[in-house]
């Protein structure tokens, strides 16, 4: 009784071992990996990818983007980057700046959105916020355009 | 200088001496072999040397510029300039806040034609960080409109470069601009004239820059070998200020299979007689002539007035998100959980490892 109950100590002792030696090595290597896990962000958009399913070139599209603040503290929406405004497909730019989000709750910015040339529109944006757990959080905004 | 004037003396007189025979040698003879003498010492000489006169007279320039542009820097690491900028398309207040490395400018757009961004746009870029920012008021509330390390280049190289070669000759800034054509390796200094305009010396110094670094590939669009011819106009006797200079730049792609070709023209006006600071001009006229592909000339006509220079006052703060009201982006990087996590597998890993060693001695003392 008292040699199995040993031998299981020892598995455990042995997983033990295991495995705290993977999380340091883990943390050595991947310092940046673990923070992240550590401290996952509070301040999140809804969604990564936002998708306008259909756009016709020359026309003007108000796009909601839904932002989730799951703090306890009000945080703004300092800014957004919208690399340089216009690309080979469309102008876009980030309106309602800046933004207050209060504690546990969900608001939208609109990114207006213009598309210049028919073809598949696929383009990151960034925004800016002041909560240090999610300084910039990036979305994509996809479109298929058309001329009508 | 001497070696010139043997050369020279050489060279002209040595078809004489070549029929010199050995019995003709008396008084003359020897004359005539010590001349023979010079004119293969001349030519000797021009062999070892293998200068032109275009390149000791850029290797004069060089000589004579580089310590007036290293008094130029040290006068000019810490500016704050500001200027009123007349032109059709958004008039504005710009000013440039220049400390060591560190670069900013703040436009102030006139209420009336202020652009879509707004009626205040920062640039700025250090070596710590680079943003971008606008206000849709004068003093903020400031909007982030863009920042992090892969926007420093672009800001240099879109809006600094241009902004600088703005300022460059109401601030004599020199720091990116002139040391980049004088030691970087994407430029070359291509000829050298010392003129005389209006009874007052002037050194006119010709560059190429390449659009791109040595070593790198050509950017989409941009042809191999392509770059900006800059024609820079100095006075030397007024601490090597620049009098102006024209900027003729090569094909760049323009979008819509168009290409265009940009000129620069700019001109310094300063006090005559000088001011109390004559590294500074009163006013600058900047003409920028862009000719499209398809035949179309866009004019970009602007009156630059030199409101004020002021020195030593920017500090580092200038170039901080906070200044203008934001935070800084730096991530919580969980710092305090990341030593905890640490521990825990340390403590973990040290009680399994010393309950095993503990368990393989007493196993071994039972055996024996």
């Amino acid at each position: 009784m008292l040699k199995r109950s040993q031998s299981r100590f020892s598995w455990l002792a042995f997983a033990g071992l295991a495995v705290s030696f993977t999380a340091l090595c883990v943390a050595v290597t991947r310092p940046a990996l673990v923070r992240s896990w550590l401290s996952p962000p509070l301040v999140v958009l809804v969604e990564d990818t936002v998708v306008l399913e259909e756009a016709f070139v020359g026309t003007i599209y108000h796009v909601p983007v839904p932002i989730r603040n799951r703090s306890d503290r009000t945080v703004r929406i300092v800014g957004g980057h919208d690399f340089g405004r216009c690309g080979p497909y469309s102008c876009r730019v980030m309106e309602g700046l800046p933004l207050e989000i209060p504690p546990h709750s969900t608001r939208y910015f609109e990114t207006k959105y213009q598309p210049s040339a028919p073809g598949v529109d696929d383009t990151q944006l960034i925004v800016y916020t002041d909560h240090p757990t999610a300084p910039q959080l990036a979305f994509h905004l996809q479109a298929q355009i058309r001329r009508r | 200088m001497i070696m010139s004037a043997i050369k020279s003396v050489g060279v002209l007189l040595a078809p004489c001496f070549i029929p010199v025979r050995a019995h003709s040698l008396g008084c003359a003879g020897i004359a005539q072999l010590m001349m023979l003498l010079v004119a293969v010492g001349a030519f000797l000489g021009e062999a070892a040397e293998g200068q032109t006169p275009g390149d000791a007279s850029k290797a004069e320039f060089l000589a004579e510029y580089g310590p007036a542009l290293e008094t130029l820097e040290e006068r000019c690491s810490n500016l704050t300039v500001r200027l009123r900028v007349e032109r059709k398309v958004h008039p504005a207040e710009i000013t440039y806040y220049i400390k060591d490395d560190a670069f900013q400018s703040i436009a102030r757009y006139s209420p009336e034609k202020p652009p879509p961004s707004g009626f205040e746009k920062v640039y700025s870029a250090s070596p710590g960080t680079a943003f971008y920012v606008t206000s849709g008021s004068y003093g903020g509330p400031y909007i982030l409109r863009g920042a992090g390390d892969d926007l420093r280049e672009g800001i240099i190289q879109r809006h600094g470069a241009l902004d600088k070669w703005m300022a460059l000759p109401v601030t004599q800034i020199h720091l990116h601009a002139m040391r980049q054509l004088i030691d970087g390796s994407n430029a070359q200094l291509i000829s050298v004239k010392r003129l005389q305009e209006n009874a007052e010396d002037v050194v006119e110094a010709e560059f190429f820059l390449q659009y791109y670094r040595e070593g790198e590939a050509p950017p989409d669009g941009v042809a191999k070998g392509s770059g900006v011819l800059i024609t820079i106009r100095f006075f030397p006797k007024r601490s090597w200020v620049i009098k102006g200079y024209v900027i003729k730049g090569d094909p760049l792609p323009a979008g819509e299979g168009r290409s265009q070709q940009t000129t620069r023209t700019v001109t310094l006006n300063y006090d005559d007689p000088p001011s109390t600071d004559p590294l500074f001009p009163r006013r600058i006229d900047y003409l920028m002539v862009n000719r499209l592909s398809d035949g179309e000339i866009i004019r970009d006509q602007q009156t630059i007035f030199v409101e004020s220079v002021i020195t030593g006052d920017v500090s580092d703060e200038q170039f901080t998100l906070p200044h203008f009201g934001l935070p800084d982006l730096q991530k919580e990087d969980g710092g305090g959980f990341f030593a905890w996590f640490v521990a825990v597998n340390v403590v973990i890993f040290a009680a399994c490892l010393a309950y095993l060693l503990l368990k393989r001695r007493s196993a071994q003392r039972q055996l024996h």
